[in-house]
Parts: C-alpha cells; sequence; structure tokens
C-alpha cells in the first residue's frame, strides 16, 4: 500500500521549479527524496529533519536513451543528475535532448493535458 | 567481529542442480527436489545425515520451502527460508556454512529455488518515490552505468557486448544454462536496443530453477567417509550493505569493499583467484567488477577482456559457467549455483569448460538493498 504523497516539487515566483526535499541538522545534507522515517547518513529523526526546497539545478552525471517501457511512451532519455545542493536524482530530459556527461541542467515544468510534469533541459538547448 | 578464518575448517562436498529454464508449468518443488537429490548424490550421502537446512528464494512465498523439502522425508530438523534479494541464495549458503562452522552442525543444506512469480517490491511499501522511479528499470539503471563507463575509460559499445560473448560461449557449454547457444558479436549486438547501448543479449534472461550444496565440518567428513580429494574449503564469507558511497555507484562501491573483507579473511590477494563468478545480470557489471576486485586496473576491464583475460584459459576465469547472462539468473538459485560452478571447477570435474589449474576460487553476488555478498572457496591440496 502506497501511502499519499504532496507534490515532490512546486515553483518559485518566477515560476522556476523548486524540489521539496529535507534538510538533517544531525549531519547537515540536504536530502531528496523527502521522507519522515530518518536520515540515511546519520539517523537522525523526528524535528531533526526539516522540508527545505532545494532549486532543480545540478550536473548530468549519467544519461540512457530507453527503448522498452510498459506503458510509457518510447523513446524518451533519463538522466542521473547530482542537484547542486547534494543530492542525486533521477529525471526524464525534455524531448529531443542530446546529453553529455558534465552538461549542466536545470528543471522545468510542461504542462501535460491538464495535469504539469516536471522535465529537465540541458544548458544551451532550446526549452519547449 | 569473527570470521570463518577463527572457526573450524568448513567444506563443500555435494552440489546440485536442476537446470536454469525459461517459465514453464514446472512446480518448484520438482526444480528443487531435483537440486538437492542431485547434491545428496554427489556427496554420496542420504536426507537423514542433513542436520539443517537453509532455503534461499526471492518469490515464490511464505513457507514454499517447507513444503518442498517434506517430499525428502519429514526429518524434523531446523530449517529456515531466507530472502535477500538477487543475494538470497548467497545468503542461505553464508549461514549454512557459519552454522557449520561455529560448531552447532556436522552436515547443513544451502539451496535456492525460485519461479518466475508476481514481483512485488518491498522497498516500494516504504512509499519514498523520486521524481522518475515509474521510468527507471534496472536496465536502465545499468544503460546509465554502461555510458558513464564508457565516457570515463573510452571504452565502445562493441567492447562491453563483448562480455555477453564470452559468457554466451561459456554457457553453450554448460548443460544447467538457460542460453546454450554460441552468439557472434553482431548478435549480441543485433537490435533492438533494450536502454542506451545495452541489447537483449546483454541482459540476464528471467527464468526459473534451482540449486543445491551440502557443506560439512571435519567431523562430517569422516563420519560419512567423504573422499578428502572433492571436499572444497569455504575460506571466507564476506557479506556487506549499503553505506553513503556518495557518487560512485552503490554496487561497484560495496564489491570493492566486500571482496577486500574477504580477500583479508582468506588471507589471499586477486591473483590468487583463478576462478570468478560474477553478478553479470548485464553486460557492463562484469567489467565494473573485476576492477573493483582488483582483477585489472581501473579502467582497463574491456581492454583485456577482449585480449581473453577473463576467458576460461585466461588469467582469470570469469563466469565459466555462462555467468548470469548466459547461465540464466533465476534469484533464489543464482548465488548457490555459483558456488557449485566454482566447487565443479575446483574439483577438475568441469569438462570442455574447465579453467587450468584451478585452485582458488570466488563467487560474487550484488542485490537489492544494495547488499553484497563475496565467498572464496579453495580446492583440496593435491
Ligand atoms: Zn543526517
Amino acid at each position: 500500500m502506497e501511502t499519499v504523497r504532496p507534490p515532490l516539487w512546486i515553483t518559485d515566483e518566477a515560476g522556476a521549479p523548486l524540489l521539496r526535499g529535507m534538510h538533517c541538522s544531525g549531519c547537515g545534507a540536504d536530502l531528496f527524496p523527502p521522507q519522515e522515517y530518518g536520515c540515511i547518513r546519520c539517523g537522525a529523526y523526528g524535528d531533526r529533519l526539516r522540508e527545505r526546497d532545494l532549486p532543480a539545478v545540478g550536473t548530468v552525471l549519467s544519461f540512457a536513451e530507453v527503448h522498452v517501457h510498459q506503458s510509457h511512451p518510447v523513446p524518451f532519455t533519463l538522466a542521473e543528475i547530482e542537484l547542486d545542493a547534494g543530492p542525486i536524482v533521477r529525471a526524464a530530459l525534455a524531448p529531443g535532448s542530446r546529453p553529455r556527461i558534465g552538461q549542466r541542467a536545470r528543471g522545468l515544468i510542461v504542462a501535460d493535458e491538464g495535469d504539469a510534469r516536471l522535465e529537465f533541459a540541458l544548458a544551451g538547448e532550446a526549452q519547449s | 567481529m569473527k570470521t570463518l578464518s577463527d572457526m573450524r575448517p568448513v567444506y563443500v562436498v555435494g552440489i546440485g542442480l536442476h537446470p536454469y529454464q525459461n517459465r514453464s508449468q514446472t512446480s518448484y518443488v520438482t526444480l528443487g527436489l531435483r537440486a538437492v537429490r542431485e547434491a545428496l548424490a554427489d556427496a554420496a550421502i542420504t536426507w537423514p545425515d542433513v542436520e539443517s537446512a537453509y532455503v534461499g528464494n526471492a518469490l515464490i512465498g511464505m513457507a514454499a520451502g517447507a513444503a518442498m523439502l517434506r517430499y525428502l522425508g519429514a526429518t524434523g530438523i531446523p530449517f529456515a527460508q531466507v530472502e535477500n534479494a538477487s543475494a538470497s541464495g548467497s545468503t542461505a549458503f553464508r549461514h549454512a556454512a557459519h552454522e557449520v562452522a561455529a560448531g552447532y552442525t556436522d552436515v547443513s543444506l544451502a539451496m535456492g529455488v525460485d519461479t518466475v512469480d508476481q514481483w512485488r517490491s518491498g522497498p516500494a511499501k516504504a512509499g519514498v518515490r523520486g521524481l522518475a522511479d515509474h521510468l527507471s528499470a534496472p536496465f536502465t539503471h545499468f544503460a546509465m552505468l554502461t555510458q558513464k563507463y564508457m565516457d570515463e575509460t573510452g571504452a565502445t559499445p562493441e567492447q562491453i557486448a563483448k562480455v555477453a560473448v564470452k559468457n554466451h560461449r561459456n554457457g553453450a557449454f554448460n548443460p544447467y544454462a538457460q542460453r546454450q547457444q554460441v552468439r557472434t558479436l553482431e548478435e549480441v549486438l543485433a537490435p533492438p536496443l533494450i536502454s542506451g547501448v545495452l541489447t537483449r543479449l546483454q541482459c540476464t534472461p528471467v527464468g526459473e530453477g534451482a540449486a543445491a550444496v551440502i557443506v560439512m565440518s571435519e567431523e562430517g567428513l569422516t563420519r560419512h567417509g567423504i573422499p578428502r580429494s572433492r571436499a572444497v574449503q569455504v575460506l571466507a564469507s564476506a557479506s556487506r550493505s549499503e553505506q553513503p558511497f556518495g557518487r560512485e555507484n552503490g554496487d561497484v562501491a560495496l564489491t570493492r569493499a566486500t571482496t577486500l573483507e574477504a580477500y583479508a579473511q582468506a588471507s589471499v590477494e586477486p591473483r590468487d583467484i583463478d576462478v570468478v563468478e560474477v553478478h553479470d545480470a548485464f553486460s557492463i557489471e562484469e567489467l565494473l567488477y573485476v576492477e573493483a576486485m582488483g582483477f585489472c586496473k581501473p579502467g582497463g576491464a574491456a581492454a583485456e577482456l577482449e585480449a581473453g583475460a577473463f576467458d576460461i584459459g585466461g588469467r582469470h576465469a570469469v563466469s565459466p559457467s555462462g555467468g548470469l547472462i548466459a547461465m540464466g539468473h533465476p534469484l533464489g538459485p543464482t548465488g548457490v549455483g555459483q558456488v557449485a560452478e566454482v566447487v565443479r571447477q575446483l574439483r577438475g570435474e568441469a569438462g570442455v569448460r574447465q579453467q587450468p589449474n584451478a585452485r582458488m576460487g570466488l563467487t560474487h553476488m550484488v542485490g537489492i538493498g544494495p547488499v553484497c555478498l563475496v565467498h572464496i572457496l579453495r580446492a583440496a591440496t593435491a
């Protein structure tokens, strides 16, 4: 059974996405994704874990163009991105992205049939 | 903390398998019983001689092990089912070996059995979700590692695919392998792509099967008249789990830490290891792990593999069984099947797959967690 959770991102005044992470006062780490169980690095829990919004900006560590998926249209490109705040996240890249390892990437909100989703766009590539 | 090197010696004296195969209507009970009976026959003992049993599996469900072993004749022995993701069988083996080494029993069984069943993810029940969990599959995780490895080392997709060419060639001569067909580089590289540069034949097949081994103490060997020449000693058992490894891939960092611990327990070095069974569920893994284990220098595995260093007859025979790519990866059995292959090699009974003069072997499994188990085994002194 999956717990219902709030969205993983919000937008700032300028419309740029912020990831809803958390900060551990036990070890000083910023963490993503958020959870209330405890810090994976140091074990701190309870009020030593606080919400902290992290800029969706980072560097591509790796990527793969995926050709097989049971429900999502293929191909699409998934990337591993090290946020400037520290955590490593996996996210979809904007369609048509031609990534290189080490390239800068920034989150962007895409309207999706009345809903909205977060993907990352590469520095120097046109944003949809 | 105590290790096997502080305890009384423990030996593998019997091995048995049900061939790994595509999903079928065969009951897991049939698969499991065949492996256990083959292991008992190999050790030339009978089921009432066995004093405890551990059954590794990841999918078949609660109490399935008990509902299988009873058909060997219910002897009332202590018994447990062991789950540790892909390393379930390796973990069952570790517990059986420790039980004998500690002196609780003289004869124990470790086995693994699984059928292709519904996969219910335990970690998903924690309800902690990332941005793109629904888009990420194991093959994409390893496709990203492949991309990173190519970027860092300059290795080509063709060089990486050669892992699968080698392991299919080994599996072609293993009657227990799920894939028993020699494949050319062209066949391995043939479309369709699965994810990144990974093709179907560079990914382990999903399947079913069983594997079993009998472990004994010195007292057990004597009591049951086991010839020393066929008793393979378990020198080391190392088991580790996740730590904050930072940017390095968790499975690779964990493999390095666990293997170093096993080398220290056994007082051996990488160059002493003749035969290695690695967790090569995806071709890239073999290259990453043999580097992490110290069988070649960092970034050098693709070129070394191409030059034959990891072939049967090479410096270290890596996955002479065919590995997870060709022998298969039915989950529960896999880690026990690795031990069976290394024992067969160290007894000199591997036929056309025999690594010449194999004296020392190593088995390696990683699993979701991440967890990692490494065992080192040594041939009987001639
Ligand atoms: Zn912390």
